[in-house]
């Protein structure tokens, strides 16, 4: 501090940003003896891998599924029927805008149980919750047009399921899971910046030369990042009767609004993933059993929409990186058997995500460690 | 974010090296403008002192989160002055007097834009502007700068009272222009 005007000027242009000369980092490059980027074939492959691999995660677990019920029963040819219902392939549950509607879709069973499965979809905030039929009925009741909804059957009647033993199976999960409240978060740094088109990120700005408004202050406002939206499908192998071995593929969706002075950037980051853990029961009694699950999961960054005003239409302003993302993951999880080999479960958890390494801004970069709480539908094979 | 991107400068990430550059490109270019006057050599300069910053990351060491920063803002700095060195710019005979520096009456700089500001820096003579720069902005004593400059304290002293009456008026001017 100088004590007199200058300590003024000095705050002033402190700060102070000007657009370099447009050529200015080829300028570089080429005194650094850089050639042009090649492309980083190591991360096309181990993203190629981590395709295959999911994929075959999930056929297995469907295959899997669908090999183990055409086991375990048998078909009496007497019992087949002009009755028989005709098969459906599976459908997805439809999902309406209500809040914190719980809506359950029922059809009524051949002569001995069936067994149907659905998806959990769960919306930001658990808002919206509906979940197909999950059904074990005695009654030969057949099922009128409007019951029929959205289900899945197989197209005979059973005779009689297989005993099952009281060892942990082979089990499918399908979940979700959302934000526990509606608050975003919202962070405020504010950031001076000249010379640019509004809402030009700052790491963005001076890079283009003169496509940028000259001497223009844009301020970086906010960044408002909603809670992290998941589906997925697991798929657990037992390993003894507590421990079970998990992995599955899923699906993350992040959205983010960047603010600047006089726009605003909605930024959509799509991900999948593939998880591996272990799963270990601490109890059981009848219907109710809790257990506890960590595990790391590997995220690849498919998509990474971005949205400006259509008066801004400088594409290459906008931060297309689409980043790797790896994380630790702890749960415990409570589950309420439904029958034998369908059971609902809630799984509260906490995971860490950690840099990514881009210049990418999302929830994650904010907050690395987020609560959860995954919702679903769990088949015991 | 910049421990990490030097990290990976550090082992030769040249995504990170442009990430880093967009980030504090701005803020640099405007740092060298100010003690660089012509346009064509802030470019020079500016991109020495890139070359410089990214050759010489892998021995840095963070004392503190700005630390990059004020490094980056050093390395422009000093790039600029041997610029001007070599320019021969940096004469400042005759300029030896010891002047008592007046208690300074208020100048309202709050009522200029930013820009205008920069620009009034650049058009100082290069000596007043040197001196002006390493005094307020690196926040030097005129120690300092003597012996960076290979001059007198003196000169320093009297380098920046002048630069200061000449900024003054100027600023005097515009606001009454604008009245």
């Amino acid at each position: 501090m100088k004590g007199d005007w200058t300590d003024k000027l000095k705050t002033r242009l402190e700060g102070h940003e000007m657009t370099p000369p447009s050529d200015l980092w080829t300028g570089i490059n080429e005194q650094m003896g850089f050639a042009a980027q090649p492309a980083r074939a190591s991360v096309v492959a181990i993203w190629r891998w981590a395709t295959v691999a999911a994929v075959v995660l999930a056929l297995v677990g469907f295959f899997a599924l669908y090999e183990n019920n055409e086991a375990d029963y048998s078909i009496p040819n007497e019992l087949i029927t002009e009755e028989a219902i005709i098969p459906k392939p599976m459908e997805e549950t439809i999902i309406e805008k209500q809040p914190i509607a719980k809506k359950q879709h029922n059809i009524i069973p051949q002569v001995k149980p069936q067994e149907s499965v659905g998806v959990t979809i769960v919306e930001e905030n658990f808002d919206v919750v509906e979940i197909t039929a999950v059904q074990q009925e005695k009654s030969q009741k057949r099922p009128t047009t409007k019951e029929v909804v959205e289900t899945y059957h197989h197209n005979v009647p059973i005779q009689q399921p297989k005993a099952k033993s009281k060892k942990q199976r082979l089990s499918v999960a399908l979940n979700a899971s959302g934000g526990l409240s509606n608050s975003k978060t919202e962070s405020m740094h504010v950031e001076p910046v000249y010379g640019a088109a509004p809402g030009t990120p700052p790491h963005r700005m001076h890079y283009l030369g003169d496509v940028f408004e000259p001497k223009k202050v844009q301020e970086r406002k906010a960044s408002k990042h909603a809670f992290p939206i998941r589906l997925g499908i697991k798929l657990s192998y037992p390993l003894n009767d507590r421990l079970s071995l998990q992995s599955g593929v899923g699906y993350t969706l992040l959205k983010s609004d960047l603010s600047y002075s006089s726009m605003q950037i909605g930024q959509q980051l799509h991900y999948i993933g593939v998880p591996l853990g272990l799963r270990y029961q601490l109890w059981n009694s009848g219907r109710f059993s809790l257990y506890g699950a960590v595990g790391a999961m590997l995220e690849k960054c498919v998509k990474n929409s971005s949205e400006l005003p259509s008066a801004f239409t400088y594409a290459a302003l906008i931060n297309t990186e689409k980043p790797w993302q790896c994380s630790l993951n702890a749960a415990l999880g409570a589950e309420y058997r439904l029958d034998k080999a369908i059971g609902i479960y809630l799984e509260p958890g906490v995971g860490y995500f950690f840099e990514d390494g881009t210049s990418v801004e999302h929830y994650y970069t904010e907050h690395p460690l987020v609560p959860s709480l995954e919702i679903g539908l769990r088949w015991n094979m | 974010m910049d421990r990490q991107l030097v990290a990976r400068i550090q082992n030769n990430d040249q995504q990170a090296m442009k990430l880093l550059y967009q980030r504090y490109v701005g803020i640099l270019m405007s740092v060298c403008h100010r003690y660089v006057p012509s346009e064509d050599d802030v470019k020079d300069v500016l991109q020495n002192s890139f070359v410089k910053i990214f050759t010489s990351l892998h021995s840095f060491k963070f004392h503190k989160d700005d630390s990059l920063k004020a490094y980056m803002i050093k390395v422009v700095v000093n790039e600029s002055l041997n610029f001007l060195r070599s320019q021969r710019k940096l004469q400042f005979v005759g300029f030896e007097m010891l002047i008592e520096e007046p208690s300074d009456e208020e100048v309202d700089v709050e009522s200029i834009s930013i820009d205008e500001l920069h620009r009034l820096i650049r058009e100082l003579p290069d000596g007043y502007r040197t001196v002006l720069n390493l005094y307020v902005f690196e926040e030097l004593s005129h120690r300092q700068i003597a012996e960076l400059l290979h001059i007198k304290e003196s000169t320093s002293s009297s380098q920046l009272y002048y630069a200061k009456q000449w900024l003054a008026k100027k600023i005097k001017g515009l606001n009454t222009k604008k009245l």
